[in-house]
């Protein structure tokens, strides 16, 4: 018997909606949160708790929380502490409040978020109660982090080792990829390899500004790191120490999202734009691109999405895969929603007229 | 007007973090006026009130 499909979550611009599969398909149902802008959502498998980011227009970053039935409660928000009034940070530029809530995962007992500014925050009570993580906020390389898309530097990628949970791994836009191996005690810089061609030449290969765009793990094979970089594609076979570049494939090399298969490090998927300075799909054409290989080669799908005057762009956040690497599913920042029910070769679209979306995940 | 808005969060605590960010000043697009009088600066709230003035908090102009 088939495993039932997972829900999907897409987050959006005015609320969040879970897509649920029946005996007649797909359906989107009512928004949570309607109106309101999600900025992202994470799902605990292991407690079946649902956790909504919200970045209300007046009221700021807002946590909300759903441990099961159709009750949402809010819970704490990441918060920083009181900027120093003296000291190496006082003239900090950056400002320490939290504007988004950028990545957002739970596993293990712990809640991490990683905001704009690109502060690091945990909570091991279910987000009741946040801590920023000021062994990495307070790095001196912080200062030479760069906004990427927005004002100031962000995290949008957290990675928790299903082997070892004080394991964790983040990617900064702009500041490459960070990691710490004894919950958040120490950090090092693990960007070798990647290089940000939009530098100057000294300094495209400084690992503290590289702009990755998503960074994605196999989580049968938590050494295997896929990232979708500001300037192409990457894969690590050695939990990020070393990163090597996939030639380019056709037909771009550029976007935002990536997924990695679950189950096999060799299988990853993207969503290719035509560049940097055109975030369109290449002749208007929407494709997903696949490497079964590890990179080496890539399949284009074409197969249920748009071919003709399609100018959809899919964010970092919005494309996902099942845990069993069957069911994908991707939404674009012009409210068109996919899903493909083969392992990403066919899709199908459930809906073309939705918010600018933000985030999709299973759960 | 600070201590009036501290005895509206002791009333209220949630309305805390609705009204200030963490550094405790008035959120971007969140309105504060004594009276007909908007406050000028975000980050202070050290403005004289008198007996019977009124303080507003509104919710500026966001969206999109």
């Amino acid at each position: 018997m088939a495993a039932s499909k997972p829900v999907i979550w897409v987050g959006t611009r005015k609320g969040l909606f879970g897509v649920r599969h029946t005996a007649s398909g797909w359906h989107l149902g009512a928004p949570h949160f309607p109106g309101e802008p999600v900025t992202q959502f994470a799902f605990d498998a292991t407690t079946g708790t649902c956790y909504a980011a919200l970045r209300l227009g007046h009221f700021g970053v807002k946590l909300w929380k759903n441990a099961g039935g159709d009750e949402w409660k809010e819970v704490g928000a990441p918060a920083f502490p009181p900027k120093p009034g003296e000291g190496e940070w006082m003239d900090d530029p950056t400002p320490w409040t939290v504007d988004m809530i950028w990545g957002l995962e739970a596993g293990q007992g712990v809640l991490w978020a990683g905001c704009l500014p690109a502060g690091l925050f945990k909570s091991i009570d279910g987000g009741a109660s946040w801590r920023l993580v000021e062994s990495l906020w307070l790095r001196p390389e912080r200062k030479e982090w760069l906004g990427g898309g927005y004002d100031h530097a962000g995290i949008h990628s957290v990675i928790v080792d299903p082997r070892d949970a004080r394991h964790v791994t983040v990617a900064v836009s702009c500041g490459g990829v960070w990691q710490t191996r004894d919950a958040g005690e120490t950090w090092t810089n693990t960007s070798k390899g990647m290089v940000a061609d939009f530098m100057p030449p000294e300094r495209r290969e400084d690992p503290n500004i590289q702009d990755v765009h998503r960074l994605q793990q196999c989580s049968a094979n938590p050494d295997v790191l896929w990232v979708q970089h500001h300037g192409g594609l990457y894969r690590s076979t050695d939990s990020g120490l070393n990163w090597r570049r996939i030639a380019a494939p056709a037909p771009s090399e550029f976007g935002f999202a990536v997924a990695a298969h679950p189950a096999n490090p060799e299988r990853a998927w993207f969503v290719p734009a035509h560049s940097d300075a055109q975030r369109i799909p290449v002749d208007a054409r929407m494709v997903v691109t696949e490497t079964r290989d590890g990179g080496a080669s890539f399949h284009v799908r074409r197969q249920g999405l748009p071919q003709h005057d399609a100018y959809h762009l899919v964010y970092r956040h919005a494309l996902a895969v099942s845990d069993d690497g069957a069911t994908l599913a991707m939404g674009s920042t012009t409210g068109g929603l996919w899903v493909s029910e083969d392992e990403g070769s066919t899709w199908q679209c459930l809906s073309r007229d939705l918010p600018p979306i933000a985030v999709v995940r299973m759960g | 007007m600070r201590e009036a808005l501290a005895g509206a969060f002791e009333a209220a605590p949630s309305m805390r973090h609705y009204v200030l960010d963490e550094q405790g000043a008035v959120r971007k697009h969140v309105a504060v006026f004594v009276n007909a009088r908007m406050i000028a600066d975000r980050s202070r709230l050290d403005v004289g009130i008198e007996p019977g003035d009124r303080v507003f908090v509104i919710q500026a102009l966001t969206g999109g």
